[in-house]
Protein backbone atom coordinates (compact mmCIF):
# COMPACT_ATOMS: atom_id res chain seq x y z
CA UNK A 1 0.00 0.00 0.00
CA UNK A 2 2.90 2.36 1.26
CA UNK A 3 4.26 1.67 -2.07
CA UNK A 4 1.39 2.15 -3.98
CA UNK A 5 0.41 5.71 -2.29
CA UNK A 6 4.36 6.71 -3.32
CA UNK A 7 3.90 5.41 -7.48
CA UNK A 8 0.82 7.77 -7.30
CA UNK A 9 1.94 10.42 -5.40
CA UNK A 10 5.07 10.85 -8.06
CA UNK A 11 2.71 10.19 -10.99
CA UNK A 12 0.68 12.71 -10.05
CA UNK A 13 3.42 15.05 -9.69
CA UNK A 14 4.49 14.33 -13.40
CA UNK A 15 0.99 14.58 -14.53
CA UNK A 16 1.28 17.15 -16.78
CA UNK A 17 4.17 15.80 -18.75
CA UNK A 18 2.52 12.50 -19.00
CA UNK A 19 -0.10 14.68 -20.86
CA UNK A 20 1.95 16.55 -23.15
CA UNK A 21 3.81 13.17 -24.45
CA UNK A 22 -0.13 11.59 -24.56
CA UNK A 23 -0.65 15.09 -26.82
CA UNK A 24 2.20 14.71 -29.05
CA UNK A 25 1.35 10.85 -29.82
CA UNK A 26 -2.08 11.20 -29.86
CA UNK A 27 -4.41 13.48 -32.15
CA UNK A 28 -7.56 12.88 -31.18
CA UNK A 29 -8.92 13.01 -27.39
CA UNK A 30 -10.12 9.59 -27.49
CA UNK A 31 -6.60 8.07 -28.37
CA UNK A 32 -4.94 10.49 -25.95
CA UNK A 33 -7.03 9.00 -23.20
CA UNK A 34 -6.35 5.51 -24.08
CA UNK A 35 -2.45 6.60 -24.41
CA UNK A 36 -3.10 7.86 -20.96
CA UNK A 37 -4.22 5.09 -19.73
CA UNK A 38 -1.59 2.58 -21.05
CA UNK A 39 1.58 4.45 -19.71
CA UNK A 40 -0.15 4.40 -16.45
CA UNK A 41 -0.79 0.56 -16.79
CA UNK A 42 2.63 0.07 -17.73
CA UNK A 43 4.57 2.71 -14.92
CA UNK A 44 2.85 0.33 -12.70
CA UNK A 45 3.87 -3.17 -13.97
CA UNK A 46 7.26 -1.47 -14.20
CA UNK A 47 7.34 -0.04 -11.07
CA UNK A 48 8.86 -2.53 -8.92
CA UNK A 49 12.13 -2.32 -11.54
CA UNK A 50 12.60 1.53 -10.19
CA UNK A 51 15.23 1.15 -7.98
CA UNK A 52 16.30 4.96 -7.38
CA UNK A 53 19.32 4.39 -9.41
CA UNK A 54 18.24 7.03 -11.73
CA UNK A 55 15.49 9.96 -11.51
CA UNK A 56 11.87 9.00 -11.45
CA UNK A 57 11.30 11.56 -14.39
CA UNK A 58 14.10 9.83 -16.40
CA UNK A 59 12.62 6.09 -15.95
CA UNK A 60 9.25 7.62 -16.22
CA UNK A 61 10.42 9.58 -19.55
CA UNK A 62 11.33 5.76 -20.84
CA UNK A 63 8.29 3.90 -19.96
CA UNK A 64 6.18 6.51 -21.37
CA UNK A 65 8.33 7.05 -24.75
CA UNK A 66 8.46 3.03 -25.00
CA UNK A 67 4.30 2.80 -24.55
CA UNK A 68 3.73 5.89 -26.86
CA UNK A 69 6.47 5.04 -29.96
CA UNK A 70 6.62 1.21 -29.66
CA UNK A 71 3.60 -0.16 -27.97
CA UNK A 72 0.16 1.24 -29.34
CA UNK A 73 -0.06 0.19 -32.97
CA UNK A 74 -1.41 3.18 -35.18
CA UNK A 75 -2.92 3.83 -39.08
CA UNK A 76 -0.58 5.96 -39.63
CA UNK A 77 -2.51 7.86 -42.46
CA UNK A 78 -5.57 7.96 -40.95
CA UNK A 79 -4.68 9.72 -38.10
CA UNK A 80 -2.94 12.68 -39.55
CA UNK A 81 -6.04 13.06 -41.93
CA UNK A 82 -8.01 13.21 -38.31
CA UNK A 83 -5.54 15.39 -36.52
CA UNK A 84 -7.46 18.65 -37.16
CA UNK A 85 -5.03 20.44 -34.22
CA UNK A 86 -7.05 19.87 -31.84
CA UNK A 87 -5.50 20.60 -28.45
CA UNK A 88 -5.97 19.14 -25.53
CA UNK A 89 -8.65 20.10 -23.65
CA UNK A 90 -7.57 20.58 -20.07
CA UNK A 91 -5.50 23.14 -21.37
CA UNK A 92 -6.73 26.70 -21.16
CA UNK A 93 -4.95 29.28 -22.48
CA UNK A 94 -5.65 32.89 -24.34
CA UNK A 95 -7.01 32.71 -28.04
CA UNK A 96 -3.69 34.10 -29.67
CA UNK A 97 -1.45 31.73 -27.88
CA UNK A 98 -4.05 29.01 -28.06
CA UNK A 99 -4.02 28.93 -31.63
CA UNK A 100 -0.19 29.08 -32.29
CA UNK A 101 -0.29 26.12 -30.07
CA UNK A 102 -2.42 23.96 -31.56
CA UNK A 103 -0.41 24.98 -34.67
CA UNK A 104 2.85 24.11 -33.23
CA UNK A 105 0.67 20.51 -31.67
CA UNK A 106 -0.28 19.94 -35.16
CA UNK A 107 3.49 20.62 -37.30
CA UNK A 108 5.32 17.93 -34.06
CA UNK A 109 2.77 15.24 -34.77
CA UNK A 110 4.07 15.69 -38.54
CA UNK A 111 7.05 14.33 -37.57
CA UNK A 112 8.29 10.55 -37.05
CA UNK A 113 8.00 8.74 -34.01
CA UNK A 114 11.42 8.83 -32.79
CA UNK A 115 11.30 13.00 -33.67
CA UNK A 116 9.10 13.99 -31.35
CA UNK A 117 9.86 12.24 -28.75
CA UNK A 118 13.42 14.12 -29.32
CA UNK A 119 11.64 17.53 -30.13
CA UNK A 120 9.81 16.80 -27.24
CA UNK A 121 12.78 16.23 -24.61
CA UNK A 122 14.11 19.17 -26.30
CA UNK A 123 11.31 21.53 -25.56
CA UNK A 124 11.11 20.18 -21.98
CA UNK A 125 14.77 21.40 -21.64
CA UNK A 126 16.62 18.29 -21.02
CA UNK A 127 19.78 18.23 -21.52
CA UNK A 128 21.50 16.04 -25.13
CA UNK A 129 23.10 14.08 -21.96
CA UNK A 130 19.75 13.50 -20.41
CA UNK A 131 18.33 12.84 -23.88
CA UNK A 132 20.95 10.33 -24.57
CA UNK A 133 19.95 8.29 -21.07
CA UNK A 134 16.26 8.21 -21.96
CA UNK A 135 15.94 7.65 -25.41
CA UNK A 136 19.86 5.42 -26.16
CA UNK A 137 20.93 8.02 -29.18
CA UNK A 138 24.32 9.56 -28.55
CA UNK A 139 24.32 13.24 -28.37
CA UNK A 140 25.83 14.37 -31.30
CA UNK A 141 23.75 12.01 -33.09
CA UNK A 142 20.73 13.99 -31.25
CA UNK A 143 21.99 17.51 -32.40
CA UNK A 144 22.04 16.65 -35.68
CA UNK A 145 18.48 15.19 -35.19
CA UNK A 146 17.65 18.70 -33.65
CA UNK A 147 19.33 20.94 -36.68
CA UNK A 148 17.20 18.93 -39.16
CA UNK A 149 14.03 18.72 -37.15
CA UNK A 150 14.16 22.87 -36.27
CA UNK A 151 14.04 23.32 -40.23
CA UNK A 152 11.28 20.80 -40.98
CA UNK A 153 9.04 22.00 -38.01
CA UNK A 154 9.90 26.15 -39.87
CA UNK A 155 8.73 24.69 -43.36
CA UNK A 156 5.75 22.90 -41.87
CA UNK A 157 4.63 25.92 -40.23
CA UNK A 158 5.30 28.09 -42.74
CA UNK A 159 3.20 25.91 -45.07
CA UNK A 160 -0.66 27.69 -45.96
CA UNK A 161 -2.20 24.39 -44.34
CA UNK A 162 -1.00 25.87 -41.24
CA UNK A 163 -2.58 28.81 -41.37
CA UNK A 164 0.23 31.16 -40.83
CA UNK B 1 8.83 27.41 -29.57
CA UNK B 2 10.11 26.78 -26.40
CA UNK B 3 8.68 29.80 -24.69
CA UNK B 4 5.28 28.77 -25.87
CA UNK B 5 5.88 25.00 -25.06
CA UNK B 6 6.46 26.06 -21.33
CA UNK B 7 3.74 28.63 -21.16
CA UNK B 8 1.78 25.91 -21.20
CA UNK B 9 -0.56 25.82 -18.02
CA UNK B 10 -1.76 21.86 -17.76
CA UNK B 11 -5.04 22.70 -16.11
CA UNK B 12 -6.15 18.74 -15.46
CA UNK B 13 -8.98 17.40 -14.17
CA UNK B 14 -8.38 15.85 -11.17
CA UNK B 15 -8.84 12.14 -12.39
CA UNK B 16 -8.43 9.50 -10.29
CA UNK B 17 -5.32 7.10 -11.64
CA UNK B 18 -5.75 4.53 -8.88
CA UNK B 19 -8.81 2.41 -11.10
CA UNK B 20 -5.88 2.34 -13.77
CA UNK B 21 -3.69 -0.09 -11.94
CA UNK B 22 -5.84 -2.61 -12.27
CA UNK B 23 -6.75 -2.46 -16.23
CA UNK B 24 -5.29 -5.05 -18.62
CA UNK B 25 -2.49 -3.53 -21.09
CA UNK B 26 -3.62 -3.33 -24.81
CA UNK B 27 -0.11 -3.05 -26.07
CA UNK B 28 0.36 -6.00 -29.16
CA UNK B 29 2.56 -7.81 -26.81
CA UNK B 30 0.13 -8.04 -23.93
CA UNK B 31 -2.56 -9.21 -26.74
CA UNK B 32 -0.60 -11.44 -27.73
CA UNK B 33 -0.02 -13.12 -24.83
CA UNK B 34 -3.66 -13.01 -24.09
CA UNK B 35 -4.04 -14.76 -27.37
CA UNK B 36 -1.57 -17.43 -26.76
CA UNK B 37 -3.41 -18.44 -23.74
CA UNK B 38 -6.30 -18.58 -25.14
CA UNK B 39 -5.09 -21.04 -27.72
CA UNK B 40 -3.58 -23.36 -25.22
CA UNK B 41 -7.02 -23.51 -23.50
CA UNK B 42 -8.44 -24.35 -27.04
CA UNK B 43 -5.87 -26.92 -27.42
CA UNK B 44 -5.61 -28.43 -24.66
CA UNK B 45 -9.74 -29.19 -24.28
CA UNK B 46 -9.54 -30.35 -28.05
CA UNK B 47 -6.88 -33.14 -27.72
CA UNK B 48 -8.29 -34.18 -24.43
CA UNK B 49 -11.50 -34.79 -26.15
CA UNK B 50 -9.73 -36.70 -28.80
CA UNK B 51 -7.20 -38.44 -27.03
CA UNK B 52 -10.33 -39.97 -24.57
CA UNK B 53 -12.12 -40.74 -27.82
CA UNK B 54 -9.70 -42.96 -29.41
CA UNK B 55 -8.33 -43.97 -25.88
CA UNK B 56 -11.87 -45.67 -25.45
CA UNK B 57 -13.59 -46.15 -29.00
CA UNK B 58 -12.68 -48.81 -31.53
CA UNK B 59 -12.37 -51.36 -28.83
CA UNK B 60 -8.77 -50.02 -28.08
CA UNK B 61 -7.51 -51.01 -31.87
CA UNK B 62 -6.74 -47.15 -32.08
CA UNK B 63 -5.06 -46.89 -28.70
CA UNK B 64 -1.83 -45.71 -30.64
CA UNK B 65 -3.50 -42.76 -31.93
CA UNK B 66 -4.46 -41.47 -28.64
CA UNK B 67 -1.28 -42.45 -27.34
CA UNK B 68 -0.07 -39.90 -30.60
CA UNK B 69 -2.21 -37.21 -29.78
CA UNK B 70 -1.21 -37.03 -26.15
CA UNK B 71 2.38 -36.78 -27.80
CA UNK B 72 1.80 -33.78 -30.10
CA UNK B 73 -0.23 -32.21 -26.94
CA UNK B 74 2.81 -32.65 -24.44
CA UNK B 75 4.75 -30.59 -28.01
CA UNK B 76 2.06 -28.25 -28.09
CA UNK B 77 2.55 -27.16 -24.33
CA UNK B 78 6.03 -27.33 -24.33
CA UNK B 79 5.97 -25.12 -27.78
CA UNK B 80 2.79 -22.75 -26.01
CA UNK B 81 5.76 -22.30 -23.17
CA UNK B 82 8.33 -21.65 -25.44
CA UNK B 83 6.31 -18.98 -27.21
CA UNK B 84 5.80 -17.39 -23.66
CA UNK B 85 8.80 -16.98 -22.47
CA UNK B 86 9.79 -15.57 -26.06
CA UNK B 87 7.07 -12.88 -25.63
CA UNK B 88 7.79 -11.91 -21.78
CA UNK B 89 11.28 -11.81 -22.62
CA UNK B 90 10.20 -9.52 -25.67
CA UNK B 91 10.24 -5.83 -24.37
CA UNK B 92 12.20 -3.79 -21.62
CA UNK B 93 9.87 -0.94 -20.93
CA UNK B 94 12.26 0.78 -18.29
CA UNK B 95 15.22 0.48 -21.18
CA UNK B 96 16.02 3.17 -23.24
CA UNK B 97 13.99 3.35 -26.01
CA UNK B 98 16.91 2.71 -28.90
CA UNK B 99 17.17 -0.76 -26.78
CA UNK B 100 13.99 -1.61 -25.84
CA UNK B 101 13.11 -1.38 -30.09
CA UNK B 102 16.20 -3.40 -30.59
CA UNK B 103 15.12 -6.18 -28.00
CA UNK B 104 11.49 -6.19 -29.55
CA UNK B 105 12.60 -6.55 -32.87
CA UNK B 106 15.02 -9.18 -31.95
CA UNK B 107 12.77 -11.59 -30.24
CA UNK B 108 9.93 -10.94 -32.22
CA UNK B 109 12.04 -12.12 -34.93
CA UNK B 110 12.47 -15.05 -32.82
CA UNK B 111 9.08 -15.68 -32.43
CA UNK B 112 8.24 -15.19 -35.95
CA UNK B 113 11.11 -18.05 -36.88
CA UNK B 114 10.25 -20.61 -34.20
CA UNK B 115 6.54 -20.21 -34.60
CA UNK B 116 7.13 -20.96 -38.36
CA UNK B 117 9.39 -24.22 -38.26
CA UNK B 118 7.28 -25.86 -35.33
CA UNK B 119 4.11 -24.89 -37.77
CA UNK B 120 6.00 -26.55 -40.40
CA UNK B 121 7.84 -29.45 -38.90
CA UNK B 122 4.54 -30.83 -37.58
CA UNK B 123 3.18 -31.81 -40.88
CA UNK B 124 6.09 -34.74 -42.28
CA UNK B 125 6.16 -36.13 -38.32
CA UNK B 126 2.14 -36.89 -38.62
CA UNK B 127 2.08 -37.79 -42.35
CA UNK B 128 4.71 -40.60 -41.14
CA UNK B 129 3.03 -41.59 -38.06
CA UNK B 130 -0.67 -42.22 -39.90
CA UNK B 131 1.66 -43.98 -43.37
CA UNK B 132 2.60 -46.55 -40.26
CA UNK B 133 -0.38 -46.60 -38.58
CA UNK B 134 -1.99 -47.64 -41.57
CA UNK B 135 0.74 -50.02 -42.36
CA UNK B 136 0.70 -51.71 -38.58
CA UNK B 137 -3.25 -51.69 -37.78
CA UNK B 138 -5.13 -51.16 -41.09
CA UNK B 139 -2.72 -53.89 -44.00
CA UNK B 140 -5.71 -55.33 -45.05
CA UNK B 141 -7.15 -52.26 -46.80
CA UNK B 142 -3.70 -51.34 -48.37
CA UNK B 143 -5.30 -47.57 -50.14
CA UNK B 144 -6.98 -46.39 -47.25
CA UNK B 145 -5.13 -43.55 -47.41
CA UNK B 146 -1.63 -44.21 -48.68
CA UNK B 147 -0.35 -46.70 -51.37
CA UNK B 148 1.20 -49.77 -48.83
CA UNK B 149 3.60 -52.22 -50.49
CA UNK B 150 1.34 -55.11 -51.56
CA UNK B 151 1.05 -57.29 -54.72
CA UNK B 152 0.32 -54.41 -56.51
CA UNK B 153 2.57 -51.39 -55.18
CA UNK B 154 6.27 -52.20 -54.38
CA UNK B 155 8.02 -50.79 -51.01
CA UNK B 156 9.92 -48.16 -53.19
CA UNK B 157 7.27 -46.62 -54.97
CA UNK B 158 5.35 -46.89 -51.51
CA UNK B 159 7.73 -44.84 -49.72
CA UNK B 160 8.28 -42.69 -53.07
CA UNK B 161 4.94 -41.53 -52.84
CA UNK B 162 4.67 -41.36 -49.14
CA UNK B 163 8.05 -38.93 -49.75
CA UNK B 164 6.37 -37.15 -52.37
CA UNK B 165 3.05 -36.53 -50.53
CA UNK B 166 4.93 -35.44 -47.21
CA UNK B 167 7.42 -32.97 -49.32
CA UNK B 168 4.39 -31.52 -50.94
CA UNK B 169 2.81 -31.11 -48.06
CA UNK B 170 5.45 -29.54 -46.04
CA UNK B 171 5.75 -26.66 -48.84
CA UNK B 172 2.10 -25.97 -48.87
CA UNK B 173 2.01 -25.51 -45.48
CA UNK B 174 5.42 -23.74 -44.65
CA UNK B 175 4.36 -21.26 -47.62
CA UNK B 176 0.90 -20.87 -46.12
CA UNK B 177 2.69 -20.33 -42.26
CA UNK B 178 5.05 -17.58 -44.03
CA UNK B 179 2.23 -15.80 -45.20
CA UNK B 180 -0.15 -16.42 -42.17
CA UNK B 181 2.87 -15.18 -40.26
CA UNK B 182 3.62 -11.60 -42.22
CA UNK B 183 -0.05 -11.40 -42.24
CA UNK B 184 -0.23 -11.43 -38.06
CA UNK B 185 3.10 -9.75 -37.29
CA UNK B 186 4.57 -8.36 -40.91
CA UNK B 187 3.35 -4.71 -40.15
CA UNK B 188 4.28 -4.84 -36.74
CA UNK B 189 7.64 -5.62 -37.23
CA UNK B 190 8.42 -3.23 -40.15
CA UNK B 191 7.13 -0.33 -37.94
CA UNK B 192 9.46 -1.01 -35.10
CA UNK B 193 12.56 -1.46 -37.67
CA UNK B 194 11.55 1.87 -39.40
CA UNK B 195 11.53 3.16 -35.94
CA UNK B 196 14.96 1.66 -35.45
CA UNK B 197 16.29 3.27 -38.32
CA UNK B 198 15.39 6.42 -37.77
CA UNK B 199 16.94 6.37 -34.27
CA UNK B 200 20.26 4.90 -36.11
CA UNK B 201 20.03 7.26 -39.23
CA UNK B 202 21.60 9.96 -37.88
CA UNK B 203 24.35 8.12 -36.20
CA UNK B 204 26.49 7.77 -39.83
CA UNK B 205 25.82 11.56 -40.15
CA UNK B 206 27.29 12.56 -36.31
CA UNK B 207 30.13 10.35 -37.79
CA UNK B 208 30.60 12.24 -41.31
CA UNK B 209 29.40 9.22 -43.41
Amino acid sequence: MHKQEEFLRLIDENKGILHKICSVYAPVLAEREDLFQEIIVQLWKAWPSFQGLSKFSTWMYRVALNTAIAGLRRKKTELVLMDNGQLPERWEEDDGRKEKLAVMYKAIRTLPEIDRAVVMLYLEDHSYEEMEDILGISQGALRVKMNRIREKLKKTIQTPAYGT
Amino acid sequence: MKDMWKQQEAVEPAEDIRPMLGKNSNLPIARMKRHLVAELVVVVVLYGLMIFYFFNSHSGRLLIVAWLYLLIGIAFCVYFFKKLRLLKSMDCMACEVKANLSKQVMTLEKYVRFYLLAGTALVPVILIFFYLVQYFYFPATPNMFFSLPSEKVSVARSVGELLLIVSVSTLIMYFVNRWYVKKLYGKYVNQLKDMLFQMEEDAGREQGL
